[in-house]
């Protein structure tokens, strides 16, 4: 077990001292809020001495992520931080790097897509690289997110893809809240030496030469695309892996998704991020007036932990699936269609409900969950109906 | 787990302005707290984050773990930490409270006046010129560091040696600060002493 002291540190402050903890080799950024005090902090560590990363101002975020591709080809263990339309500018690049099975980190502290422009949360970001074939984790505080970064870099090297590590712009980044740091040779210990020869293919090889990036034919391109689909559905047991060595050394146990009194739940919430902290206590509310309420928190969002939602929801009557993004596409957001789809999996037939909340920072209360749940009880009794399958929670019409 | 609920549970609303230090005094009363093996919280409200503008903070501290992320929408203790925000944004400053809820006032005007303005005829009110501190102690209209010795005065949900150390850690930290620790020690401990609470 690690030593481990709890001090008080912001969602950027514990990221970035997980930053310095692991001393990776290359850092490529471009800075966007709320990611560029993450950074600061982290290049004052560089500055200082503390760590051995090479960091390297670049012209973008386009060029920040073919920057992290080529040195995490090369063999460096690679970390970079965006946000927001950040994302969105380096997406390209985001296919690149997992078409090419590119080990590296991209810290997403969640942001608003404009128009009209906001710096603040929601999870239209992430929601961009979902089918990009990263792996994506969601963090719930500062405290998840410290350790999701830590196991994110012997996730991404274990599978041999590119993983996002999720935390909530402003609400986790700029909020301070006790955290347990493990001690650095821990941490160090855990994640192991950056040897370039700990990924199977390094650039720098030079002993066993190969091409990264190569064209591929209609004859071939499928085969490629099909080896990558088939390794990532190995990332669940990788991930399951990696959450249990790391128990070993914190003491936290981690699962693909976190069930709160879900075992007599009738009405089940499900939501990712800073948020599931509010549900949960929407849920103990509501518990106190006795209704049979649970929630669950997607912490692995790609690939989307079907089984253990639909086991989690074997029993339920109802869901509400509550949704940081807007999808735009008469359906509805894309967490609900993924929970929708993971049903299939399970002989019970729930009925599911949908509400977007918390665009572009919007405050979410106890009480505006607590609402959700009831707008799910009427419709699955009949007793109110709907125009379809997602609503608003918060908005003034 | 059990969570933070109930009587155990302190929520605190600051509101100042920005530049004055409001979002730092409130995560240093977190920090003080999680010094003291407590779980501690403060979350900034961002507004167009400008010099001058209001800012409001949400402080909870427990001694349970905190789930929730909402802002504090009924404050056991508010704040005010510039003494304008009394006549512009009284609404947004009184929202959620009730005749229990302890107002704490960086003001130099007398109790009444503050009590009249306010409109709380029977509020716990607590008084401290944290500006005039300021001014004296290092020349500037910083007052949260006087602002924090008034809080745990008033409120005793952290002690003044918990604060001397948050405070003492976080300007040593930093190149910029480190020359006014001893001026922001002396405005902690006489925002504690000057401190009292209105008739």
């Amino acid at each position: 077990m690690a030593q481990t002291k709890v001090i008080a540190l912001t969602g950027n402050q514990a990221a970035a001292e997980a930053m310095r903890q692991i001393n990776f080799d290359v850092a490529a950024v471009y800075p966007i809020s709320p990611q560029t005090e993450l950074m600061g902090f982290f290049a004052e560590y560089v500055a200082n001495g503390e760590v051995d990363t090479e960091m390297v101002a670049v012209d973008g975020e386009h060029s920040a992520m073919a920057t992290c591709i080529g040195a995490a080809a090369a063999g460096a263990r690679t970390i970079t931080a965006s946000a927001g339309p950040g994302i969105a500018y380096m997406l390209e690049n985001l296919y690149i790097a997992s078409g090419m099975r590119i080990p590296l980190v991209l810290l997403d502290v969640n942001r608003a897509l404009s128009a009209p422009l906001s710096i603040h949360c929601d999870h239209g970001d992430s929601m961009l690289t979902r089918d990009t074939g990263w792996i994506s984790i969601f963090s719930e505080n500062a405290q998840e997110a410290y350790h999701n970064i830590i196991m994110s870099v012997k996730i991404s090297e274990k599978a041999m893809f590119p993983i996002i590590v999720n935390y909530d712009g402003y609400i986790v980044s700029h909020s301070i809240e006790d955290v347990e740091i493990l001690d650095d040779e821990s941490v160090r210990d855990f994640v192991g030496p950056s040897d370039i020869n700990r990924i199977p293919y390094p650039l720098l090889n030079t002993e066993k030469p190969v091409t990264y990036g190569a064209t591929a034919q209609p004859d071939y391109y499928t085969e490629c695309k099909y080896q990558q689909h088939v390794d990532f559905l190995k990332v669940y047991d990788i991930v399951r892996e990696v959450f249990d060595e790391f128990a070993q050394i914190s003491g936290k146990r981690y699962d693909l998704i976190e069930e709160y009194k879900t075992e007599d739940a009738e009405y089940i919430g499900i939501s990712m991020g800073s948020s599931f902290g509010t549900l949960k206590d929407a849920v103990d509310r509501l518990r106190d007036q006795g209704k049979k309420v649970g929630a669950i928190k997607i912490r692995l969002y790609r690939p989307f932990p079907v089984k253990e939602v639909a086991q989690a929801l074997s029993r339920a009557k109802g869901v509400v699936v509550l949704d940081r993004a807007d999808s735009f596409d008469g359906i509805g957001g894309p967490l609900f269609k993924d929970v929708s789809t993971a049903l299939l999996a399970t002989d019970n037939n729930p009925f599911v409900h949908n509400f977007i909340y918390g665009l572009g920072g919007r405050e979410i209360h106890e009480e505006e969950f607590m609402r959700a749940f009831d707008r799910l009880e009427r419709l699955e009794k009949g007793i109110e109906t709907r125009e379809n399958f997602v609503e608003y929670l918060q908005v003034r019409e | 787990m059990s969570t933070a609920t109930g009587k155990d549970l302190r929520e605190i609303r600051w509101h100042g302005r920005g530049g004055q230090g409001t979002v730092t005094a409130a995560k240093m009363l977190a920090s003080a707290a999680i010094i003291r093996g407590k779980h501690g919280q403060a979350m900034p409200e961002f507004g167009l984050e400008r010099s001058g503008t209001p800012v409001k903070v949400s402080t909870r501290i427990s001694d349970h773990i905190i789930n929730t992320r909402a802002p504090v929408d009924h404050p056991e203790i508010v704040i005010i930490t510039d003494p304008s925000l009394m006549f512009t944004i009284k609404d947004i400053i009184k929202a959620g409270t009730d005749e229990n809820t302890v107002f704490i006032v960086n003001t130099n005007f007398p109790p009444d006046k503050v009590r009249k303005i306010l409109d709380i005829p029977d509020n716990e009110l607590w008084i401290i010129d944290a500006s005039k501190i300021a001014l004296e102690e290092f020349g500037r209209n910083i007052p949260n560091t006087a602002m924090l010795g008034a809080v745990a005065k008033a409120t005793g949900i952290v002690d003044l040696d918990a604060l001397k150390q948050e405070i003492t850690e976080a300007f040593e930290a930093s190149s910029k600060l480190r020359a006014l620790l001893p001026q922001n020690l002396k405005a902690l401990e006489r925002g504690y002493e000057e401190v009292y609470k209105a008739d």
